[in-house]
């Protein structure tokens, strides 16, 4: 019984919120076997383990956005049942949010305060929304006009409109479901500065995250969690990266150096004086075999100027040349007919139909591979020339037709990257590739990288993990408020100085 | 605001095409208009500021309507409170079976509200066993609230219009300073946000449509005052076209979240102004269905043209 | 099989029904006749397939048929030669659908939205043109729908015809499948190189072209054109389809269910004809019957991913 250890270890009080026996199945799924969590008064809690270990489902358990098969869940001692986000809030149980999602059309205080208005006998009191949404934006350190529309607030205000909404009902107990992970450094510290002054109130803190850097910036004590079920608990003092990614995976784990690789080729891509809505004035040029890094904060303009280039969105001025040639696609359909694939950024926004089977999905960019001139589709051709990619892709599937969306996180990144695959490219954007995904295919990813460069490919690769970044590109150019602020050889580019370019030169 | 604008102008132009319009007794025409039209589009308005769409009003109107008269006819003493609450009842139970089926099945608003518009009027049919109510059979007493009232300078503002004026009144308020109201607006934004601060999207679902019901059913017994008479297969028949146009014409963001009750009431006067142009400048009936069309078409193409420019800008 | 089992099921019940209501019911050339006035229902909700699995919806196409029905009658009636007019029958038809498409792409309008507008145009027009009156065709164009070949009327003969080229079209083509991926996912359909808009228009002009095909059946088959001819058409064609088994939110077509669920529609009005059944609650019962599938359908779907749905897109 490790829940009685964990007890008898940290704590034996009755405060605090403790989860235990939580057992949740979607389907013949089983996402959470019996797994307990506690969360102390007064001390930051990191949930973490790789991606499908059910990190993020015991959070929405707690909060009720998940109804587990059975659970016993005590906040104080007392046996809740919580079946809705609105009684988890009504507990004072808030959870935050990975993206942040506001009211574009109501104010900033009607955001704040939506579903919790002050009310004078059921009238709605708007003086004292407006003055109490303005006191809670402040002691987040925020001095957003809260007069105005929401309309288009960047990440980070709206994180902490999530925040002040949280702090509005007086939350005992907070979970950060990945709340980091759009953000950037000098926001992340904001919002961890808020966390620790939530804890030395005597708040229950809880953060899921898998970036073990901000596990032991930020926490007390760590839970690991693998395959739905508790594997560690531990105390941030007493443990080390290392022994936290052992639990994780299971087993140790390399972190591969660079390959040093020599790159020679003809030049495939050269980027002059690109200017479009979202960067302005982007120099470079990327050769045959040579993996390109483009690093830089979220917001930087990374996403727009690949998307610009795949034809999504159209630049405004400068010029562009494939393999010599001008090129200026005007949807993504040219771009791969001139040989550019783009693993988007937003897997199931924007890279699978999820309802649909693995093999369509995958067939979908290159259909007219398989067709005969009328437009027909050879099904025999499709399954011949899919397949083989998938397996060499080491994607886990039980059959070529099962549907997208029963697929694991790294499996459907995978189908993403076979269908940009099947007709070899000859330039391939990878955005955030291996974010979300788990340890395992965030090796085959960074595997495949390389082989296509090494095949010849042109890759570029948009990542913000600065080290996966660093240990596969040959050359970085790092993007900064819309515009590459300077590009790194493989012997410059160090975590300081990409960071320093990153930031504008104020390294820390 | 700029459709209303653009529209007001317009009616400005008609004045010197047909001054006639302005005079007291079309402003009447326009004043017996107004309430069937503001009524229902009340409701057709939470339901779009809901994500949602109810084409399924005209035929909740055409039940109630002749609910209405089928109680009257047998008992012509009924206080007419109690007929206009029989209608709101009737409407009510309606709008509840659409919001059921969108709140709690999660079915798409349009094709339940396309099967009801169906079945609801088959239940107009099934309720006066497929007979006409005719003006013999309505009582004088509730004829006369669409006729009579306080006059001023020709132009009567009848017990009707008073009666829509509360509703819309209740409406104006509910909206400003109701919880509830704004908890809408909230969940027409951006429904997963709304859930997440303990909205409850199904609250919202099923209240709109079971007002939107209630308001038609409302508006079902104004129709019987208003004309005396109903035919199962005709009363309200094409309505929900009328009643989309004035939320569209509104400026109601068609994909929800934002909307004036106040533009509302001036897109419906615009609406029923419209009605009485077309038949003063002596243009056929039959090109309302047409000229509602364009108008809808016109206001939506707008809509999103804003949106694209929008896109542009970003 | 198994996904055209609603349709076959709720038939069978119909014809059982129907057979103890009537000894004709299982009359062939009676249920042949019976499906002869539906087929041009029936072939616009084929073709509504392409627009509903692309995620989209088409409430106009019932104006469409009769308003270029009216005009095809003008047209005859003015003494122009008969190809003509039902060759630019076929082209207005054509046409008004990819009006629909090109202001649904252009104005990045919601369908249904536009369509409502439309419906109310097309039908509109058709009114202020003709208002009550009516328009006969030559005595010698009436009737395609007494002719038969093979054992069954011309009508049904194109539905058939439409529904084996459909279901090829969308199963076994490059841009079937693109409709159903612009169905199943917009923007994946757009960063995978499919031409997203350019399929949108193309299902309001393939929904649109067989509106044509049905105006020239429908004014064939009565000899007049009018402006209140199917009325509330929508209503039966959205039911086919649906009951159908294509889902209502796009990405996935039974073209053949379809045509299984345009069998039901006609049995089920059949037995209600001769069950004397009025018009108005044979569209009620037909009303009941579309939110009963889409109900059906989602209890189902429901049971199995309830948790799924309840909780956002987003378990990482």
């Amino acid at each position: 019984m490790p829940l009685q250890e964990n007890r008898a270890v940290f704590t034996q009080e009755t405060t605090g919120l403790q989860a235990s026996g939580v057992n949740l199945s979607f389907g013949e799924f089983r996402v959470l076997d019996s797994v307990s969590l506690t969360l102390t008064p007064g001390s930051i809690h990191a949930i973490t383990g790789e991606n499908g270990a059910g990190k993020s489902s015991l959070a929405k358990v707690i909060a009720g956005l998940y109804e587990p098969d059975s659970a016993s869940i005590l906040l104080n001692g007392e046996e809740l049942h919580i079946r809705s986000p609105r009684e988890g809030l009504a507990l004072g149980i808030a959870l935050i949010h990975q993206e942040p999602l506001t009211f574009p059309d109501l104010t900033i205080f009607e955001n704040i305060l939506a579903g919790n208005l002050p009310t004078r006998r059921g009238i709605v009191d708007w003086a004292s929304a407006k003055e109490r949404s303005r006191e809670l934006l402040q002691q987040l350190g925020s001095s957003l006009d809260v007069e105005r529309v929401a309309g288009d607030l960047s990440i980070a205000d709206q994180q902490m409109l999530e925040l002040a909404a949280a702090l509005s009902h007086d939350a005992k107990v907070w979970i950060f479901d990945e709340t980091t992970a759009p953000l950037t450094p000098k926001e992340i510290q904001r919002i961890f500065k808020i966390m620790r002054e939530l804890r030395d109130k005597g708040r229950c803190i809880a953060i899921v995250t898998h970036h073990l850097d901000e596990v032991f910036d930020i926490s007390d004590e760590i839970s690991v969690l693998r395959g739905g079920v508790n594997v560690a608990h531990l105390r941030t003092a007493e443990t080390t990266q290392a022994e936290v990614v052992r639990h994780m995976v299971g087993r140790d784990i390399a972190n591969g150096a660079h390959s040093g690789r020599h790159v020679d080729g003809e030049v495939a891509l050269r980027v002059e004086n690109l200017t479009g809505a979202d960067f302005h004035d982007v120099n470079f040029e990327v050769r045959r075999g040579e993996v390109f890094g483009i690093a830089g904060l979220v917001g930087a303009g990374r996403t727009e100027l690949a998307q610009a280039i795949f034809g999504v969105t159209p630049w405004v001025s400068g010029k562009v040349e494939l393999f010599q040639q001008s090129y200026k696609p005007t949807n993504p359909g040219q771009a791969i007919g001139a040989g550019v694939q783009l693993v988007p950024e937003d897997r199931r926004g924007a890279g699978l139909m999820l309802e649909r089977s693995i093999l369509e999905n995958a067939a979908l960019t290159s259909l007219s591979f398989f067709a005969n001139r009328v437009g027909m589709v050879s099904a025999e051709r499709e399954r011949d020339s899919i397949v083989p990619v998938l397996e060499r892709l080491r994607t886990a599937l039980r059959s070529p037709d099962q549907h997208v969306g029963e697929l694991s996180g790294g499996n459907q990144q995978k189908v993403v990257l076979a269908k940009a695959l099947v007709e070899p490219p000859r330039l391939i954007i990878f955005d955030e590739p291996t974010r979300g995904v788990d340890i395992g295919a965030k090796e085959d990813v960074h595997k495949l990288i390389i082989e296509l460069a090494d095949s010849g490919i042109a890759v570029i690769l948009i990542s913000s993990d600065l080290p996966e970044v660093l240990s596969l590109s040959d050359r970085i150019g790092v993007m900064r408020r819309g515009t590459i602020a300077g590009v790194l050889g493989q012997s410059e580019a160090t975590h300081d100085s990409v960071i320093a370019l990153a930031s504008g030169g104020t390294q820390s | 605001m700029k459709s209303i604008g653009l529209t007001a102008l317009a009616l400005i132009g008609l004045y010197f095409v047909a001054p006639r319009l302005f005079a007291a007794d079309s402003i009447n025409s326009i004043l017996l208009w107004l309430p069937l039209i503001l009524t229902v589009a009340l409701g057709e308005f939470f339901v779009v500021v809901a994500r949602g769409i109810d084409i399924s009003v005209g035929s909740i109107l055409g039940c109630s309507a002749m609910l209405v008269g089928v109680i009257l006819r047998s008992n012509a003493e009924l206080p007419l409170t109690l007929a206009f609450a029989a209608g709101g009842v009737l409407g009510l139970v309606l709008g509840l079976v659409n919001g059921l089926l969108v709140a709690a099945a999660k079915l798409p608003s349009l094709i339940v509200t396309i099967g009801t518009l169906a079945s609801f009027r088959g239940l107009a049919f099934l309720i006066g066993k497929g007979e006409t109510i005719t003006a013999s059979m309505v009582p004088d007493r509730l004829m006369q609230i669409s006729s009579r009232g306080a006059s001023l300078g020709g132009v009567t503002f009848t017990g009707i219009a008073l009666l829509c004026t509360s509703l819309t009144v209740f409406a104006f308020l509910f909206v400003r300073f109701v919880p509830f109201g704004r908890a809408i607006f909230a969940f027409g934004g951006q429904p997963e946000a709304a859930t997440r601060r303990g909205i409850s999207g199904e609250r919202v679902q099923l209240f709109v449509f079971t007002l939107s019901g209630f308001l038609a059913g409302i508006a079902g017994v104004i129709y019987l005052s208003r004309f005396g008479q109903v035919q199962p297969g005709a009363a309200g028949s094409g309505f929900e076209l009328t009643v989309i146009a004035a939320v569209a014409i509104a400026g109601t963001k068609l994909t929800g979240g934002n909307g004036s009750i106040l533009k509302v009431v001036l897109a419906s006067v615009i609406v029923a102004t419209l009605n009485v142009a077309l038949s003063i400048l002596g243009i056929d009936t039959n090109w309302q269905m047409l000229v509602y069309g364009i108008v809808l078409l016109l206001m939506v193409c707008g809509d999103g043209y804003r949106r694209r420019a929008q896109l542009g800008v970003r | 099989m198994r996904r055209n089992l609603t349709p076959l099921l709720l038939s069978l019940v119909v014809l059982i029904v129907g057979s103890r209501i009537s000894p004709h019911f299982l009359d062939f050339a009676y249920l042949r006749d019976s499906a002869t006035l539906l087929a041009e229902i029936g072939i616009i909700a084929i073709a509504m397939n392409f627009v509903i699995s692309a995620g989209q919806i088409d409430l106009s196409v019932g104006s469409n048929m009769v308003l270029t029905a009216c005009l095809t009658a003008k047209m005859l009636a003015a003494g122009l030669p008969p190809i003509v007019c039902f060759a630019s029958g076929l082209v207005i038809a054509t046409l008004l659908g990819y009006l629909n498409g090109v202001l649904i792409t252009f104005f990045k309008a919601p369908s249904f939205l536009i369509t409502v507008a439309t419906l109310a145009i097309f039908r509109g027009a058709a009114k202020a043109m003709l208002g009550p009156t009516s328009v006969k065709i030559p005595a010698d164009l009436i009737g395609i729908d007494t002719v038969t070949a093979g054992g069954l009327t011309v009508p049904l003969l194109i539905l058939l015809m439409l529904t084996v080229m459909a279901t090829f079209v969308l199963n076994k083509t490059v841009f079937g499948r693109w409709v159903i991926a612009v169905g199943a996912n917009p923007r994946t359909a757009l960063f995978s190189g499919v031409p997203v808009e350019r399929v949108i228009r193309s299902t309001f002009l393939i929904t649109g072209f067989c509106c044509g095909i049905a105006s020239l059946l429908l004014l064939s088959r009565l000899g007049v054109a009018r402006s209140d001819l199917a009325m509330g058409s929508e209503l039966d064609i959205i039911t086919i389809v649906v009951v159908g088994g294509t889902a209502i939110q796009g990405g996935s077509a039974n073209v053949v269910g379809s045509l299984l669920a345009f069998f039901l529609l006609t049995l089920l009005r059949t037995a209600m004809g001769v069950a004397s059944v009025t018009a108005e609650y044979q569209m009620t019962i037909i009303g009941i019957l579309l939110i009963a599938v889409v109900l059906a359908k989602r209890v189902s779907f429901q049971s199995i991913v309830k948790k799924f749905k309840s909780s956002g897109p987003k378990p990482t």
